[in-house]
């Protein structure tokens, strides 16, 4: 029965190599048009590296954050720390920073011909609030100063004291200055972040401004950098796989259409791919670098073991034409059926609540199978051209029997005719150390470090939060439920005992709320009273505080409570974190918010920190149900395949060995799964497989042919072995060129891949033949 | 008999241009609408945004002092603002700010709010304190661009961008007005930030003469930019009341 089948398979993929090389020139032409159509829409592209570009439409907590953002205003800012404020020519200078930031920012764009500006605030241009002998005074901080640093001092002094320019506008120790950039978002602008970051950066780069030390950090800020190196990096990794995949493609098969055939066929299944993206309303996320490169390592280790067949059978003096059928025949089967597998690995990915994911996802499954099409009707369209027959000379010349790889490969086979016990024993010693390891593994991660040293953002970040307090920030939402709720004496207390909590905390660098603003303005109309610092008993009180300030100038108002007075917001500003510790933080402080607020209001979590933080919740989640759903497609496929339950459940043991194996390593060392590393399961299971199903089927062949399991083994080593060692040396080339990465993310991404398709080829070569001898898996010898 | 016709033609035409009114003229005759010594009046304001409105009632006196004028308001709603007061003093003089005392009853406190700034809200609303301040005809200069027909009223549109000196004492940059040819009453006006993007308009309505003088009695400011709006409704108006000194006083606010 399983004979037929596969007979029946082989015949369908000899079949199709028949049919293209009969209308070569066809499917070359279709080939041709198609690609010019996909290098016209890949011009298309959308680079998208925003928080939206994460998260599903209808995800809750991003629908909550949203409308978040629209009662209290868009998030979008750009903060400069620089050195020295109080040193008067730095002062001059920083007032001529922010007029020429003003002009340049204050740009239309969109359809409602918004302004990407909202406004700028800075120690030269601060309106300062000061009660003195009955007087609320309200100026500009600057009005008065006549350039002296003497008057400077005095000036200096007046900030200090005032506790909300601390940790905003100048340092506890005032030796760092603050200019905050808020931004409007507009939301029918493409790369909207790119296009504000490129006028902000001709202002700052400028000569005059470099003695300030500018540090720029901000949403903005982190997504222009990312779009900046998602860019590079693709063209990047794309040119070293080049290189790296050419050269062992020369040194493996020394001939043209060897090079040609699988470099193009992944080239073209890479242009495809892209060229959908447009079409279906795919964006270029930050995962998406990776694309390329997985997509030419995939299609070239697929078409090599076309290629090396066809070799071996054209050097046995095979007809051209006959070569491609019969290595189509051999191999096109478990071909289709490792593409499907990387397929169903990468597809798995999809269940992932994030946007970004899911598309990748996408991407990466339409893409391996797209690689398997080029294969089918590309490579053959290469192979037929040139020589009919080989020269005499070259005739039965069996590579297999005479260099160092066959050579290797008949030591292997020996070595696993004698110790297949011991492998076996050795293979389950490692399966229990490494369960016992993976129980240590656990999820964090610190997406600061999702970028290498030499990023200057992520050392800018650093520098921020050692100067001038958190760059994280989480906001509580503290919803009154009824008009005016937030004037309420007894909810602001409650807020004010919630903020005095939150400080007590290591990660906390300054809280910010409505609060602050009262307690400022009641102290200002007490002629700066200390006493005073406070909030009101009434409602009366607060109300009428609230009326001076908006009269006197005072814009912050809108980002802290909603217009309605019904929902206001209490800002914590943290340290950049790993996830586990804000998220254990935000449990914290929103358990004793309620518990403070005692039903007087609702309280809920939002902000850019903590969607990141949800972001991670997510993969986490969904790539254990991913990575279960790929290893239960691919057993039922296995035994589909071998038409046998034992089969198909034993032979998925060398698949999983080496991402048990990985995993296990990785929680002995300490090693923690982050954003990018928790797909690796996915990932390498996808492509771990490629070489069983090709070792398996290919030995199972034999076998049938022989009814002998060393005879087989010795036959499979040297036929499809040699081809396994040729795809994963390209597999593990192909991921390790990662390692150039300025991510660190991608680096690690790419050093455990390898090593996995490392293990997984391991395992193969050892445990597989190992278990089918030992278990005499395929039935009994003759 | 040809010619005759041509000079006709060209002394009609050179007739009109003499009759037409320059923009300042335009202008000059619209800051003379109102005559009143002083005035009061009860205001409601509503400020819209986001679907959501905050209302206000105030009770307003107006004197004039030649060119310069004070106003004080009175908070009647809503209930936590209620008896809160506004004194302003504002000057003709260009560089001057206006001087704002403020009296909160709930701690009974009067304070003075110093060099309190033209930009500012007023009141928390789309208006600003410069958009009810008086301006000063001779601060800005004045184009006639072209007559218009708004609403079937026909208008004048002028075109006003404040001089060298009237540029300090703006935030706009230029701000274009509509003015109706009939009561020499605005009814629209565009107002310009000083790159000259678009961020404001007032709109005027429901015109009705109080006392002889033709008042504004509906008037609403929509900010382009906060996608909020103001309504301005004068619920009733009374002129030259021959309104005492001594209201505009600062001692005054705590009675």
């Amino acid at each position: 029965m399983y004979n037929e089948f596969v007979s029946r398979m082989n015949s369908v993929f000899e079949s199709i190599a028949m049919h293209v090389v009969k209308l070569r020139w066809f499917y070359l032409i279709i080939i041709g048009l198609l690609s010019c159509a996909a290098i016209y829409s890949t011009l298309h592209i959308q680079l998208d590296n925003s928080l939206e570009a994460y998260f599903m439409e209808d995800d809750e907590e991003f629908k909550y954050y949203e409308s978040f953002k629209d009662m209290f205003g868009s998030d979008k800012f750009i903060y400069i720390v620089y050195d020295n404020p109080f040193i008067a020519s730095n002062m001059n200078i920083v007032r001529e920073l922010g007029y020429e930031l003003q002009a340049n920012l204050s740009k239309t764009r969109g359809k409602g011909k918004k302004l990407y500006l909202k406004k700028i605030t800075m120690l030269p241009t601060v309106e300062f609030v000061e009660g003195k002998d009955d007087e609320l005074l309200v100026y500009d901080l600057l009005e008065d100063w006549d350039g002296s640093q003497g008057a400077l001092d005095v000036i200096y002094d007046k900030v200090l004291s005032k506790e909300i320019y601390k940790d905003a506008l100048v340092s506890r120790d005032g030796k760092k200055g603050g200019l905050l950039i808020e931004l409007n978002e507009i939301d029918d602008e493409l790369n909207w972040d790119d296009s504000v970051y490129k006028l902000f950066k001709e202002v700052i780069d400028k000569e005059k401004y470099h003695d300030l030390n500018l540090i720029p950090v901000g949403d903005t800020v982190l997504n222009a950098t990312y779009n900046e190196i998602s860019w590079f990096e693709t063209s990047k990794f794309s040119i070293i796989t080049v290189l790296v995949t050419l050269s062992f493609l020369w040194l493996l098969f020394r001939r043209f259409s060897g090079i040609v055939a699988p470099y193009l066929a992944a080239n073209l299944a890479i242009l495809f791919a892209c060229g959908l993206m447009p079409l279906l309303n795919i964006k270029f996320t930050m995962m998406m670098p990776i694309l390329p490169s997985l997509l030419m390592v995939v299609g070239i280790g697929g078409s090599i073991h076309i290629i090396t067949e066809f070799i071996f059978l054209f050097n046995s003096g095979m007809n051209r034409n006959q070569a491609i059928f019969e290595s189509y025949r051999l191999v096109g089967f478990p071909c289709f059926l490792a593409a499907f597998t990387t397929a169903v690995g990468l597809g798995s990915i999809m269940i992932s609540q994030l946007r970004a994911v899911r598309e990748f996802a996408i991407m990466a499954s339409i893409g391996v199978f797209l690689t398997f099409v080029m294969i089918l009707l590309f490579v053959p369209l290469i192979l037929c051209f040139g020589r009919k027959t080989i020269k005499e000379k070259k005739m039965h010349d069996d590579p297999s029997k005479k260099d160092v790889i066959g050579h290797f490969l008949g030591v292997l086979g020996r070595f696993n005719e004698n110790k297949s016990g011991l492998i076996l024993l050795v293979a389950l010693v490692i399966i229990g150390l490494s369960f016992w390891g993976m129980t240590k593994i656990h999820v964090d991660a610190l997406w600061l470090d999702e970028f290498g040293d030499s990023v200057k953002t992520k050392q800018d970040y650093y520098y921020v939060d050692r100067t001038m307090g958190g760059t994280g920030s989480i906001d509580l939402v503290i919803d009154t439920r009824r008009d005016n709720g937030a004037k309420y004496p007894q909810i602001l207390k409650a807020v004010w005992d919630i903020q005095e909590y939150a400080q007590k905390s290591d990660i906390v660098m300054k809280t910010f709320s409505m609060v602050d603003l009262v307690c400022d303005v009641n102290r200002s109309i007490h002629n700066e009273d200390p006493a005073y610092f406070k909030i009101p008993d009434t409602q009366s009180g607060i109300a009428q505080l609230l009326l001076l300030y908006e009269d006197s100038g005072g814009e912050e108002l809108d980002d802290m409570v909603d217009f309605s007075y019904q929902k206001l917001r209490l800002n914590i500003r943290i340290k950049t974190v790993k996830s586990t510790i804000w998220k254990e933080f935000s449990r914290d402080i929103s358990d004793y918010a309620e518990n403070r607020l005692n039903g007087l209001a609702d309280v809920k979590v939002t902000g850019i920190s903590y969607l990141t933080g949800k972001a991670l919740e997510y993969i986490s989640r969904t790539q254990i149900q991913g990575f279960l759903l790929a290893f239960i497609i691919i057993t039922v496929m296995f035994i589909f395949v071998f038409q046998s339950f034992k089969q198909g459940v034993l032979l998925m043991i060398p698949n999983l060995l080496p991402i048990i194996i990985t995993l296990g390593i990785m929680g002995h060392a300490g090693i923690e799964l982050d954003y990018v590393t928790l797909l690796l399961a996915c990932i390498a299971i996808g492509i771990a497989v490629d070489d069983t199903i090709h070792f398996a089927t290919r030995f199972r062949l034999e076998f049938e042919r022989r009814k002998n399991y060393k005879k087989a083994m010795h036959q499979t080593l040297q036929s499809t072995g040699r081809a396994m060692l040729s795809t994963s040396i390209i597999l593990i080339s192909g991921f390790l060129v990662m390692i150039f990465s300025v991510m660190d993310s991608f680096v690690h991404f790419g050093i455990l891949t390898s090593f996995t398709i490392f293990l997984a080829l391991v395992a193969d070569y050892f445990v597989a033949p190992a278990m089918i001898i030992k278990l005499k898996l395929f039935g009994p010898e003759n | 008999m040809k010619k005759i016709v041509i000079m006709t033609f060209c002394l009609i035409f050179l007739a009109f241009n003499v009759w037409a009114l320059t923009g300042l003229e335009i202008i000059e005759k619209m800051d003379s609408v109102d005559i009143s010594d002083d005035s009061k009046s009860q205001l409601y304001m509503k400020i819209h945004k986001k679907g959501k409105i905050r209302e206000r009632r105030i009770i307003s006196f107006i004197k004039k002092y030649g060119d310069d004028e004070k106003l004080i308001m009175k908070f009647l709603s809503p209930a936590d603002i209620k008896g809160t007061m506004y004194l302003l003093w504002h000057y003709a003089e260009i560089y001057k700010n206006a001087d704002i005392w403020i009296f909160f009853p709930e701690s009974n406190l009067v304070r003075k709010i110093s060099a309190a700034k033209r930009k500012n809200r007023f009141m928390g609303s789309d208006f600003t304190h410069e958009d009810i301040e008086k301006r000063e005809v001779d601060y800005d200069e004045h184009k006639f661009i072209s007559e218009e027909v708004i609403d079937n009223i026909l208008c004048y549109k002028v075109e006003s961008v404040p001089t060298k000196d009237g540029n300090r004492a703006s935030q706009y940059g230029k701000w274009v007005t509509w003015v109706r040819k009939d009561y020499f009453l605005p009814i629209k006006i565009h107002f310009y930030d000083k790159n000259f993007q678009h961020i404001k308009i007032l709109e005027c309505s429901d015109y009705e003469k109080v006392q002889d003088i033709w008042t504004i009695k509906k008037m609403i400011m929509r900010d382009l930019r906060k996608d909020s709006y103001t309504e301005l409704i004068i619920e009733g108006i009374s002129y030259n009341l021959g309104l005492k000194d001594s209201l505009f006083d600062r001692s005054n606010l705590k009675r």
